[in-house]
């Protein structure tokens, strides 16, 4: 294979003319690259190399002037803009407008478009008409067919246009101006200046040799035209048969018309080649369902590269710049080298993310009396990221720790931040003013810390010559004194659209590249991904703020133009290319179909190709097992912990209420949490979850009935409990306090959430309060007062002594009943159908409040068997609370418990059973089958429910 | 003249597709060359948009090749379009020419994307953002606005007030206090368009200061008036019987009187009582309010006129207003906060510039309606003449007033369009599709004059026994669901379902009239214990309960595949997704448990089998979990458990005991360890990369399809969203049941899919193991009603309602009546969509109940009701008797054919991919700029070394002035700041000012340094300087840093090749800059 720009290097020394004496302009860097590498192949001697330039840098020598950068611009744009406009929206809202306007203001200047008329109004355009002699009949006819549709439209709409649409005239005016004033420019702009002068051109010094070009702007061809006829310029065209002789190709839109051009049509070769015709045999397509596939695939194509072949000879063109980073971890071994050119985008950087969630820091920053404090939400979503954890991973890990358990709503500067790290550096107030270089700083901190990973830094890079950028201009512009989200939303705007180019050595290893940096390069492998329509070619059709007839009427160009780039390019890479891979996926975002691109469409009916071949991921599953342990020796003497030692001390461990319902529930949830002590991972603190919120309400209570030191027991009644009532409110902060560890007079600020809870809690208190109240004075003999009990089993080694334990709400007396007590703020009913029930783990609605309250009453019995009074056991709940009729009491089998003692017996028997079964070596640990239990269970994941 | 607007009503099998395809090219080679430019084609679907073009391109390169006058369309075009054969070849040829190389005009496409582009083209005017992004998950955007509302509390009094009322009625309704569930619950309406339909009457209301507070207080108001009121009667009520020595149950039905109601009057929860239609007729007559010959009669009768008749009359009135704003208050909480949701919603798209899909209909209404259709395509640079709609019954109303005035404005050019659509497949009402558009509305809106509807009325799809099936079913069907409706909730059910049904019985063509097979049709109903509150446990019920049919499919299945059907023959076809995932486990199990057998059990399906189910999955999620909180032990252990799963190490104590770790384990373990940090520093895609490698899966290669979607979805997740872990795994969270495995068209396994899905679809056989549901939706799952409502104080607004039976007897009847109609119309379809799909064979299993206490079916269920249909002589063919057999309780049709041997499934070998990681960034080589963030260039940086980028410039620059420029293009892309560029720019004053460089820069040379010197085989020497002057040459080196032996060496040797080129004598110079020192050499 030989590629064109080598044939051309071939040309151009067979010519014989000297090489130093040649100026060779190529659509872009790259190319000339290659052309030299290629020259290099070519020559015997050492020769001086012609000069190689990009159409770009021609017209701009021309023109001797660059264009200002495009954020300037809109910037300056902006500026004026706002000249014009009263009540012009803030630059932000206005940047990507401002982007599209200057795109149109571009592509005026590019195809020398007559602006005025342009952005006149209909009435305007008749005064023109002698000055647009040049248009055609079907030129004016669109136009006169635009407006007369706009004449239709009602007085609003005509309005709602010609709002915006009048400025633009004005504001292109007022930007020339204003650019000319200050010595900036913008590309179009140059172009059009040089187009319009061209007799002033001085004949070149050099020969000027055009090389591979396809789509000319109006002004373009105007100055190459000018070339040719004046200083005989010449042009060697990448041109292919297909194109020309087919009129429907619109790959060869735009050769179809220079071939017809007086000047141009000279500079085509006499001899046509017509390759792509006998390319059908050599392209292979390939379907396959996922975009990610793509990358599996192309990966096994690149596997029979021999080792003994030129790497740059192959080439794997991304139209999606995303699927870089798959493709890359897929290549296989062979590949020992690679370049990548092409622009990879910004926010899938871990730098972006880095620096978005610095933003949000930033945004929700306070400063109140000169404490500066943080939002606690992008404080520990910064702390989870790796650059901190591995700045200081145990600083960061302890400061969430703290933050969580502390409940810091506004995290107070000092807490987190730390003098000389990247904590000091990120965790500080700043003004709009100073954000940039704030930012600055931290990127080149980490350019810094990050030393070993030239991705990243290559990142880094990128962000920080933007970042630079963007300070500069604020500085140019004198914008001072903005506020913070506007420069937020600004900088998320701007990066979110930066493509951070990827440029590598371009002359070794294999080629990954995107589809507009393959122009004009052959290689001998090519494979295409994301052949699909709307990704090559892209769809989404051309953005301007001009109606698409009129840029059609002023011959600006459409997508039909587009269309025809791409496809020039696509075709392209065929003419030399001896085997060809496409890709297209069937799969699409979000699963939607996906069609295949065009290109293949026309190939199979007009080369014709090969059908696809579809290749397809074998969908077998291996499914997950279920869970079942028997009892090993091990998990037997985990057990034996809860075993009252023979003689004397005390069991190492006892079972709770709890985890005895748990085992009833599911037998390997117990087995996780209390044999392989797998624990429960911690809450986050902006929710609260029902746990918490029990916790708090235990802790209210307690401390409003509480006993006083050294006393037995306090005696309520119902006026105590009209002094209580007051002070309901400031029990439940106390306990708020100290959940999160809050010192007294130390200010509790609540989420909005826990600020909801609080108000909740206090009701609810209050009613529990105005219960008792309503029912009589009563003696509290205990709250949340732990309890140790034992209960003698059999067991295969004998009878054991199981201990069992757990705290009891409230112990209470009244009217000479001892009543145990527990706070619920669930579904619990009080209804159980018999003891039995409670420890029948088929039976779905098992009263496991009722099993937990009867726990209590043997707790208590077995501390005080010379208690005569009965236990009456019974739970308080929120649900129920605020009726009239509550009552408290369990009710079996529709009648009242009154007395614990009465069901002891069974009550035990039943407990008894439930024991013996936990430690029976030979009943093992399983999943429930009931997979509701599963719902809330912390080892969901891992049992896969 | 042929009417220009064409109404296909098209039954299912009817070959609307092909229908559609004709017309499209009837239209499209009118005008070979640019026809298809102004036909736009619209239908439902991604997948149907590209079924479609690819059928119109299929059909084109067919007729291209050759045309068959034989062929329906072939003939049909040939006479529409007075052409002969070679003609149309001809021209069908110019047509596929035209489209594939105008492919952009070649306008197939879902409304969804005509409509984005029509709101692109108007985003200016529309007030939108130039850039925006197209969001279509509107439940995260809901999350997010949610808790947004929630964090506001702190500052909003009012809304805090607000919600902790809220929270506090939770708790005692028995919920969470968790007040975010319940607002999304109804917060979700604000993106229906059934809620959109008012929403300006809406914002009028409920923007007014103080409104809500308002009718707060009216309902609650209202409720305990009436609550007091109901007291004062049971008063009342309670002094007259006393008064006459009456008991209640000396009324006529004695225990079970209805007197007893009047002791029941106050009760807070309902204190005025229901009365019977029995009621209401007889007691007016007070003789019926006694037993004949009762002793009471006197007494009862001065009770009566002394009141308790006035007071049993004003019940049914009080009722009624006691639901209506009963019914008010149920949502009213969550209501109360839609206002910050809607302002809420506002702040959020403008912030992350988003459109939701659900607001492009909206925008899209408006733009049609205030814009002409000339301006519109002028704005979007197309001219449609044509339009065809397909599955026209799923058009919303929206979308049809979009439509309506580009269809009005080609109609009135007399140009052709085209609704394609049925009725009885609408099941898309839940998501505002509206079938009355098609029904009715259109040929009203539309000028008669213009309309012509045409019926495909021949099913190409089933055999003829099948046919003739859903023909009887589906005709008697509807009068029943009616009946029903009529019966049990009392209404008028306006013939809805007869009118949507009108017409279904479907012809069989005459090719299939006498195949042998006729089809086998098979229902099987079994009777289910009514639970006695069948309302509340509805949703256990609808998936659970039903199980028992999972025994039976085994054989049948059994049976189907010694019938000589294929797997992907057979589909079962099922409501939910819960459904389909039971329904998939128990298959799966079967699968195992038949090893050894030759029956296959292979099941598929789409929406049940979820990417997580892979245990590949579980395993990188279990470790990517572990990463992103390394103090997760359960996620450790989670992660160690899928590993032993993969990797065949049993399960053990060790395995999940918190520190224990089975031997065959631990190494990995200290891997994981080790490499912890660098696997938390890795951006995403890659850490799963690695993760997969790490955890040994890339080399297994097990559930590639799982994992290739799992990958897929952090694609995806990469590309929307900022990068990073937690929130990935928070999206996971939310996302994994979304995301299913792709299954290629032709694998051979059974599919699941639920109706919804199954809809266009056809397989052989086709099994609806739950074909017993609950009609009209209640609980959690009833919809919300938007209804118009006037508070006391006469302002008007919009209130959301549930769908509950309290409605039927409120102001708000109406309301409930038609959605109890539109409930029946929905299970109907359902049904219809069901029973069409199979073209061979049908198997249903339904379950029915009898309600204990009125020992009748009731009409509420679709078990219930195909039941009743079956067992009651149902018949459809003139000949055969009724095949029911009510031993079995199964209705079963036609016999098997002889056995035929089934297809030989043709496997194709899969190529293989490559699954295996590189390591490639050693491979990769990035270009170094002066000053960059390589090692070196920080030194540069911090050391202020400005050598570097001087000598860069300098090797660049053509002069003095060019050097400049150069600064100011470094300055531009933000390599160096101002400051430093002012530095950079002193030091090369500084060089220049030494007069030897400036004369280098002379322009007396001329100067080739941009082009250096090439050697053969490419090598390239650039020296910063070469001039050549008429009789002598120079050469320059700059150098930065220490001087060096090699920097002479390196300019003698350009000094060489300059001269072999130039033939000139030649000067060489080594100029080091910092601090300026030249040498000749
Ligand atoms: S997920 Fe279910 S089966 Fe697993 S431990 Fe929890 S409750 Fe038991």
């Amino acid at each position: 294979m030989i590629p064109f720009l080598k044939e051309t290097a071939q040309q151009l020394l067979d010519s014989g003319r000297d090489l130093k004496d040649l100026r060779l302009v190529l659509p872009n860097r790259r190319a000339g690259l290659f052309f030299t590498k290629y020259l290099g192949e070519l020559i015997q001697q050492p020769v001086w190399m012609p000069e190689v330039v990009t159409i770009e840098q021609l017209v701009y020598q021309l023109a001797g002037k660059t264009p200002t950068d495009d954020l300037t611009l809109v910037f300056e744009l902006y500026e004026e803009y706002r000249s014009l406009q009263k009540e012009a929206e803030p630059f932000d809202r206005f940047y990507h407008w401002g982007e599209l306007i200057l795109k149109d203001f571009n592509d005026l200047d590019q195809f020398l478009a007559p602006v005025k008329q342009v952005y006149a109004h209909l009435a305007e355009i008749k005064e023109f008409e002698s000055d647009l002699s040049f248009l055609t009949e079907e030129q004016w006819a669109l136009i006169a067919q635009f407006w007369k549709a706009f004449e239709r439209q009602n007085e609003t709409e005509k309005e709602r246009f010609l709002k915006f649409w009048q400025i633009l005239g004005s504001l292109y005016e007022g930007f020339q101006e204003r650019l000319q004033t200050s010595g900036k420019a913008y590309g179009g702009q140059l172009y059009r200046q040089v187009a319009s002068t061209t007799e002033t051109i001085a004949k070149p010094d050099k020969q000027l040799i055009f090389i591979g070009f396809n789509a000319f702007t109006l002004a373009e061809e105007k100055i190459i035209t000018h070339f040719i006829a004046a200083f005989g310029a010449e042009i060697f065209w990448d041109v292919d048969a297909y194109y020309l002789d087919d009129k429907l190709q619109e790959a060869g839109l735009f050769f179809r018309d220079y071939i017809k051009d007086p000047v141009l049509g000279k500079t085509f070769p006499e001899r046509i080649p017509d390759e792509i015709k006998k390319k059908g045999s050599q392209i292979h397509t390939h379907s396959i369902p996922l975009k990610t596939n793509q990358a599996n695939l192309v990966g096994k194509l690149l596997e029979q590269v021999g080792s003994n072949e030129p790497l740059e000879e192959t080439v794997i063109i991304l139209p999606d710049e995303q699927l870089l980073f798959p493709v890359l971890h897929q290549l296989p071994e062979v590949i020992t080298k690679l370049n990548v050119t092409m622009g990879y985008p910004m926010r899938n950087a871990p730098i972006y993310a880095f620096l978005d969630a610095v933003l949000d820091l930033q945004r929700h920053s306070k400063l109140k009396e000169g404490r500066v404090t943080f939002y606690h939400k992008p404080v520990l979503d910064l702390l989870a990221y790796s650059y901190l954890q591995a700045a200081d991973g145990a600083w960061a890990s302890e400061a969430a720790q703290k933050i969580q358990t502390e409940n810091w709503v506004d995290v107070p500067e000092e807490l987190i931040s730390r003098e000389n790290t990247l904590f000091g550096l990120v965790f500080r107030k700043v003004s709009g003013d100073s954000l940039i270089e704030y930012l600055i700083e931290i990127i080149e901190y980490l350019a810094k810390e990050l030393q070993e990973d030239p991705t990243q830094k290559s990142y880094l890079f990128q962000a920080f010559k933007q970042l630079n950028r963007v300070k500069e201009i604020f500085a140019a512009t004198g914008s001072k004194g903005l506020k913070v989200e506007f420069l937020l939303s600004l900088f998320r705007k701007l990066f979110r659209d930066l493509k951070l180019p990827f440029e590598g050595e371009p002359l070794q290893g294999l080629q990954v590249m995107g589809v507009l940096e393959s122009r004009n390069l052959d290689f001998r492998r090519v494979i295409i991904c994301d052949v699909n329509e709307g990704s090559f070619p892209p769809g989404g059709g051309i953005q301007s703020m001009i109606p698409l007839n009129l840029r059609k009427a002023f011959r600006l160009p459409v997508q039909e133009q587009n269309d025809a780039i791409y496809a020039y390019t696509f075709y392209r890479l065929l003419h030399r290319a001896e085997e060809v891979h496409l890709i297209y996926t069937t799969a699409g975002e979000q699963g939607k179909a996906n069609e295949m691109s065009r290109f293949i469409q026309q190939m199979r009916v007009e080369l014709p190709i090969a059908k696809p071949e579809s290749i397809l991921v074998p969908v077998d599953l291996s499914p997950n097992q279920p869970i079942t342990l028997a009892k090993t020796p091990a998990m037997l003497a985990s057990l034996a912990r809860y075993f009252k030692p023979v003689g004397e001390g005390e069991a190492e461990k006892k079972f709770s209420a709890s985890a005895l319902n748990m085992y009833l529930d599911c037998r390997l949830r117990f087995y996780l949490r209390y044999v392989a002590e797998l624990k429960e991972k911690e809450e986050v603190v902006t929710t609260i979850d029902p746990m918490t919120f029990g916790t708090l309400l235990h802790k209210g209570i307690e401390l409003l009935y509480e006993i006083p030191e050294g006393e037995e027991f306090r005696d309520i009644d119902g006026h105590e409990i009209d002094r209580l009532l007051p002070q309901v409110p400031k029990a439940v902060d106390q306990a708020f306090r100290e959940l999160y560890k809050k010192e007294e007079g130390e200010e509790l600020l609540l989420t909005g959430q826990l600020q909801i809870a609080r108000q909740v809690l206090t009701k609810y208190i209050e009613a529990v309060l105005a219960y008792d109240q309503r029912n009589g004075d009563f003696r509290v003999i205990g709250l949340e007062k732990e309890h140790l009990a034992h209960l003698s089993i059999e067991t295969e080694e004998g009878s054991k002594e199981v201990a069992l334990g757990g705290v009891i709400d409230r112990m209470d007396i009244r009217d000479s009943i001892v009543r145990l007590l527990d706070y619920k703020t669930g579904k619990d009913t009080k209804k159980i159908p018999s003891i039995a029930s409670l420890f029948d783990r088929e039976d779905k609605k098992r009263n496991k409040a009722a099993m937990q309250t009867f726990l209590y009453a043997f707790f208590y019995n077995y501390k005080h068997p010379e208690n005569q009074l009965p236990l009456k056991p019974g739970i308080i709940n929120i649900k129920e609370i605020y009726s009239s009729d509550f009552n408290p009491y369990l009710q079996l089998d529709n009648s009242e418990v009154g007395d614990y003692r009465e069901f002891a017996e069974e009550y035990e028997q039943g407990l008894r059973g439930l024991l013996e079964e936990i430690v029976n070596p030979l009943v093992p640990f399983d999943q429930t089958e009931d997979k509701k239990k599963c719902e809330f269970c912390a080892y969901k994941e891992l049992c896969g429910r | 003249m042929a009417k220009p607007f064409l109404l296909y009503r098209s039954s299912a099998g009817s070959g609307k597709t092909y229908t559609l395809t004709l017309e499209y090219l009837k239209l499209a080679l009118r005008n070979p060359q640019s026809g298809f430019r102004q036909i736009l084609a619209v239908t439902f679907t991604n997948k149907a948009t590209q079924e479609m073009k690819e059928r119109i391109v299929e059909e084109l390169e067919r007729l291209s090749q050759g045309v068959n006058p034989t062929e329906f369309l072939d003939q049909e075009l040939m006479d529409q379009l007075g052409l002969d054969a070679q003609q149309l070849m001809d021209r069908a040829k110019v047509t596929l020419l035209h489209v594939l190389h105008g492919y952009g005009h070649f306008a197939v496409s879902t409304i969804d994307s005509f409509f984005q582009k029509v709101i692109r083209s108007f985003a200016r005017e529309m007030d939108l953002q130039a850039k925006f992004d197209l969001e279509m998950d509107t439940d995260g955007v809901l999350d997010k606005l949610v808790d947004r509302i929630v964090e506001k509390v702190a500052e909003d009094p009012a809304l805090r007030n607000w919600l902790i009322d809220y929270a506090e009625e939770q708790l005692l309704d028995g919920k969470s206090w968790d007040i975010r569930v319940g607002i999304k619950g109804l917060g979700k309406e604000i993106f229906q368009e059934r809620f959109k339909a008012f929403r300006a009457i809406f914002q009028e209301s409920v923007g007014q200061e103080g409104f809500l507070p308002e009718l707060k207080t009216q309902i609650s108001r209202v409720r305990v008036e009436l609550i007091a009121e109901g007291k004062i009667q049971a008063q009342k009520a309670e002094d007259i019987r006393v008064q006459f020595g009456l008991e209640w149950t000396d009324f006529k039905g004695g225990s079970r009187s209805f007197a007893k109601k009047f002791g029941s009057l106050g009760d807070p929860k309902m204190p005025f009582p229901e009365l019977t239609a029995i009621m209401l007729r007889d007691l007016p007559e007070v003789s019926n309010w006694f037993v004949n010959k009762s002793p009471q009669e006197a007494a009862i009768c001065s009770a009566f006129a002394a009141g308790l008749g006035d007071l049993l009359f004003s019940w049914p009135e009080k009722l009624k207003v006691w639901n209506t704003f009963t019914s008010l208050q149920k949502n009213l909480n969550a209501f109360g906060v839609f206002r910050n949701l809607l302002l809420e919603l506002r702040d959020l798209k403008d912030e992350e510039g988003i459109l939701l899909i659900s607001d492009v209909n909206d925008f899209l209404a408006e733009i049609t309606r205030e814009n002409e259709a000339p301006f519109l395509y002028e704005k979007i640079g197309n001219q449609y003449q044509h339009f065809l709609i397909d599955e026209f019954q799923d058009t919303s109303e929206f979308q049809w007033s979009s439509f309506k005035p580009l269809l009005q404005n080609s109609l009135a050019s007399g140009n052709t369009n085209l609704l394609v659509g049925d009725v009885k497949q609408s099941i898309y009402r839940w998501r505002g599709g509206k079938l009355e558009l098609l029904l009715s509305e259109v040929q009203e809106q539309i000028h008669p004059d213009f309309v012509e509807v045409k019926n495909l009325s021949v099913n190409y799809r089933s055999l003829p026994g099948i046919i003739a099936f859903n023909n009887a079913v589906f005709q008697q069907l509807p009068a029943w669901m009616e009946r029903g409706m009529e019966s049990h909730y009392e209404l008028d059910p306006e013939n809805k379902l007869s009118l949507a049904f009108e017409g279904v019985a479907q012809e069989v063509p005459k090719k299939k009239k006498d195949a042998a097979f006729l089809g086998k049709i098979h229902l099987e109903f079994a009777e289910k214990s009514s639970s006695e509150k069948p309302q509340e446990d509805e949703n256990e019920e609808e998936e659970g309960l039903e199980l028992g049919v999972l025994e039976k499919l085994p054989d049948l299945v059994m049976q189907l595949q010694d019938q000589g059907y294929a797997l992907r023959d057979i589909a079962f076809l099922v409501r939910t997704n819960g459904q389909g995932a039971i329904l998939a486990d128990r298959l799966m199990e079967v699968q195992r448990e038949q090893v050894g057998t030759d029956y296959r059990f292979d099941v598929l399906s789409e929406e049940s089998l979820f990417i997580d189910k892979s245990i590949a999955v579980k395993c990188v999620v279990g470790f990517l979990t572990y990463l992103s909180d390394p103090s997760d032990r359960v996620a450790l252990k989670t992660l160690w458990q899928y590993y032993a799963l993969v990797h065949d190490i049993s399960l053990s104590h060790e395995l999940f005991f918190v520190r224990g770790l089975p031997s065959e384990l631990q190494e990995k373990e200290k891997e994981l360890l080790a490499r912890q940090a660098s696997f938390q520093q890795m951006p995403l895609m890659e850490l799963v990369e690695q993760g997969l490698t790490f955890l040994g899966l890339t080399q297994k290669q097990q559930d590639l399809s799982y994992v290739s979607g799992f990958k897929e979805a952090v694609f995806d997740y990469v590309k929307k969203n900022r990068a990073d872990l937690l929130g990935f795994l928070d999206w996971w969270e939310l996302n994994k049941k979304k995301r299913t495995v792709k299954i290629p068209e032709d694998h051979d396994s059974m599919r699941i899919l639920t109706i919804h899905k199954s809809k266009g679809l056809q397989f052989k056989v086709v099994i609806m193991p739950f074909l017993d549901w609950g009609i009209v939706s209640s609980g959690l799952q009833a919809p919300v009603l938007w209804a118009p409502f006037d508070t006391e104080t006469g302002v008007q607004t919009v209130v959301p309602l549930t769908h509950q039976s309290l409605l039927k007897n409120s102001h708000f009847s109406g309301a409930y009546d038609e959605e109890v109609r539109l409930s029946y119309l929905d299970s109907l379809n359902m049904l219809y969509v069901a029973f069409t799909r199979a073209e061979e064979a049908l198997f249903g299993f339904g379950t029915y109940s009898i309600s204990k206490s009125k020992k009748e079916i009731s009409p509420t269920r679709t078990g219930n009701l195909l039941y009743s249909l079956f067992s009651g002589g149902f018949k459809f063919l003139e000949d055969s008797s009724s095949s029911w057999n009510p031993d079995t309780l199964t209705f079963a049709w036609g016999d098997w054919t002889k056995a035929k041997k089934p297809e030989k499934v043709e496997v194709s070998a899969v190529p293989s991919l490559r699954w295996d990681c590189m390591d490639w960034k050693s491979k990769l080589q990035t270009k170094a700029y002066p000053w960059d963030f390589s090692p070196e260039g920080i030194r540069a940086r911090e050391q202020r070394d400005f050598g570097v980028i001087v000598h860069a410039i300098l090797a660049e620059a053509r002069g003095w002035e060019d050097a400049s420029r150069l600064v100011k293009e470094y300055f531009q892309e933000g390599r160096l700041d101002l400051e430093t560029a002012a530095q950079v720019k002193m030091k090369l004053d500084q060089v220049f000012a030494n007069l030897e460089v400036r004369k280098w820069f002379d322009s007396n040379f001329s100067s080739l340094s941009e082009q250096g010197i090439l050697l053969p085989g490419g090598t390239q020497k650039r020296p910063d300087r070469i001039l050549i002057g008429k009789d002598e040459a120079i050469v320059i080196d700059f150098k930065t840093g220490i001087k060096r032996e090699s920097h002479a060496d390196q300019v003698y040797e350009y000094m060489s090749l300059v001269k072999t080129l130039t033939q000139l004598p030649v000067k060489g110079y080594l100029c080091y800059l910092e601090p300026t020192e030249i040498i000749a050499l």
